[in-house]
């Protein structure tokens, strides 16, 4: 399900920070760990802080291809829609309706698992905008969740022993109280 | 591809071998990619304060990360910004229900007490209701009127004191959402040592030593009558103790329980003799910096009976508001001023002057300013809150009872008093 490589952007065209020709199609090529290639148009690219600065700092030419290994395709994939709309919404005055409506659409078929697991990748790739939304759906998520489901969630050992634990609790009763325990 | 190991094929053949080995060093990889701990904190802060407390019994880092009071600050400071951008800020009302009240020599006692309630609201157009606050059992044991007056909020804590009737010095800094409460010890100024007095309260923040600190600001009475004096002093959260009695400058500060707390600063009526007569303006007390200064009042008010004035923060909450309320046989209203650049005395604009309504010639008495500029007030004769918009000048009845006795504070869901170790847990 990759967007490969599309004729047009091809690694001859002339790009790079020199260039004088404002093209509209300037691309960035990115490759993530199982192999898989993007084409990102250069103003989403540039909400990538990550790719933001490999470009741009170190003055490299647009036809290299950039390797993400820490990131998934499928990954990847989510990064680029979220921040399409983000640029998209930058310019409109009264996006507020509309980036809610996107926002629920956009986690409404993740496991809170994959959005733990894209949460880590957005804090890699440096989007901080959407490293917030990500910590706050997660958050809301695991806010009902047993004291269990968050440490398989979040791969914790419990480290206390049973009379730590219990003492742990007896601090506060009333938040121990009225557990919601259905997992997704 | 495992199938070609496991259904007996004793070799593996090259695909399956390459596959095997990206296998494990995808699941190689994604075991190197276990959380920073950046994003935990970042997920953390924004849980509700129920979970965040459930959620010290995970382990011990997560304990000792909730627990720490730069957790605790920025999950105050995060909170603050979403109520801000969601326009989800809440109001403490606390209600008293009683036979009635009467106010001998200024101050507020309770007559034929029935029962009282605290609750938060959200400070939007309905005032709707958020939830229902569940007040320290243990505490009422402890009071000597019948019940407790809120005296300020700040960062999600509350000043409660035992003074809705006679001489008591029961403080208690609580906070509902983390259901823990420090009793302060007694003060210096009391009926034994000093005789007769007037006091003022109130409670802030001290960015610089990090810390919430009581103001008490007494006048004595039971002094030969030359100058009054007033003298102050500070409660210390962190030391859990009070400080030096300092002596404030020659004024008056009546027993008038309202503060108002703006900028790090506590500000409270005061009277001072001009020219053979009283008259009012504002002390106001850094919290930080422990220092003193007054600020005037937008003409001279002097101090008459059918005259009440009632201090409070202005809507945006930088600057000071002003009721001025007067009920007698020849006058009657409610004048709304506020001070439009803080501490700049030319500022004081009048808002609005309500007058008596309707056959029974009722004024309504003010309580605060609400953050979407609008007055919070209560009718004079069934104590029902309505908001009023200045602007339109429409009243809007809010279903809420005010009883014989309400106060309307801004309040912070925050974790402060977590960590604190002599807090009662209830």
């Amino acid at each position: 399900m990759s967007t490969s490589t599309d004729n047009n952007a091809s690694i001859t065209q002339e790009s790079g920070p020199s260039a004088a020709v404002q093209d509209i199609q300037k691309k960035i090529v990115v490759r993530t760990a199982d192999g898989e290639v993007f084409n990102l148009k250069e103003e989403v690219a540039m909400e990538i802080d990550i790719i933001k600065t490999f470009f741009q700092e170190d003055s490299i030419s647009y036809e290299t291809v950039m390797p993400l290994p820490n990131v998934e395709g499928w990954e990847m994939v989510k990064v680029i829609e979220y921040c399409t709309k983000h640029v998209e919404l930058k310019h409109k005055v009264d996006g507020y309706k509309e980036r809610k409506a996107f926002q629920a659409l956009f986690v409404q078929n993740l496991s809170t698992k994959s959005l733990l697991a894209l949460t880590n990748t957005a804090n890699y790739l440096e989007v901080k905008y959407l490293l917030d939304f990500l910590c706050q759906a997660v958050s809301e998520q695991i806010k009902n969740k047993d004291v269990d489901y968050v440490r398989e969630l979040f791969g914790v050992e419990n480290d206390f022993n049973d009379e730590e634990y219990e003492q742990v609790k007896a601090e506060a009763p009333w938040a121990h109280e009225n557990l919601n325990n259905d997992l997704h | 591809m495992w199938e070609d190991c496991y259904e007996g094929k004793s070799l593996l053949s090259p695909e399956s071998a390459s596959k095997l080995c990206l296998s494990i060093t995808h699941v190689f990889q994604t075991w190197l990619k276990s959380l920073p701990k950046e994003i935990i904190p970042n997920i953390l802060i924004r849980l509700p304060i129920k979970s965040l407390i459930k959620f010290t019994s995970v382990c011990k880092s997560w304990r000792s990360t909730i627990k720490d009071p730069s957790f605790i600050r920025t999950h105050l400071t995060h909170t603050l910004n979403f109520n801000d951008q969601n326009a989800t800020h809440l109001i403490l009302l606390h209600t008293v229900f009683s036979e009635g009240t009467s106010t001998p020599f200024g101050r507020v006692h309770i007559s034929g007490f029935q029962e009282d309630s605290y609750s938060l609201h959200y400070d939007n157009n309905d005032v709707s209701h958020y939830c229902k606050v569940e007040f320290p059992i243990g505490l009422k044991e402890k009071m000597v009127n019948p019940c407790l007056r809120v005296v300020g909020t700040c960062d999600g804590l509350v000043l409660l004191a035992d003074d809705l009737g006679r001489y008591a010095y029961n403080f208690v800094i609580w906070n509902p959402c983390v259901r823990k409460y420090v009793t302060l010890s007694k003060p210096s100024v009391r009926f034994a040592t000093h005789g007769g007095y007037e006091a003022s309260l109130g409670l802030g923040y001290d960015a610089i030593g990090n810390d919430y600190k009581v103001v008490r600001v007494t006048t004595l009475l039971d002094l030969p009558d030359e100058l009054p004096t007033t003298l102050a002093q500070v409660y210390s959260l962190a030391t859990g103790s009070w400080g030096m009695l300092r002596v404030l400058p020659p004024c008056q500060v009546p027993g008038s329980w309202v503060q108002a707390s703006v900028n790090g600063t506590l500000h409270w009526l005061a009277l001072r003799c001009v020219d053979d007569h009283y008259s009012h303006f504002v002390v106001a007390f850094d919290v930080g910096s422990e220092s003193y200064r007054e600020i005037m009042l937008p003409k001279c008010f002097k101090a008459e009976k059918s005259l009440e004035l009632r201090l409070c923060a202005s809507g945006d909450r930088k600057s000071l508001g002003l009721f001025v309320r007067c009920k007698s046989e020849s006058d009657c209203f409610l004048d709304i001023w506020v001070m439009k650049e803080y501490c700049i005395e030319k500022s004081w604009t009048k808002l609005m002057i309500l007058t008596p309504q309707g056959p029974k010639r009722s004024l309504p008495e003010a309580l605060c300013f609400r953050r979407n500029g609008e007055v919070m007030l209560v009718l004079e004769d069934d104590r029902e809150l309505v908001s009023l918009d200045i602007g339109s000048k429409q009243f809007k009845n809010l279903g809420i009872s005010g009883g014989q006795v309400c106060s309307v504070d801004s309040y912070e869901e925050s974790l402060v008093l977590l960590n604190k170790k002599d807090a009662i847990s209830y």
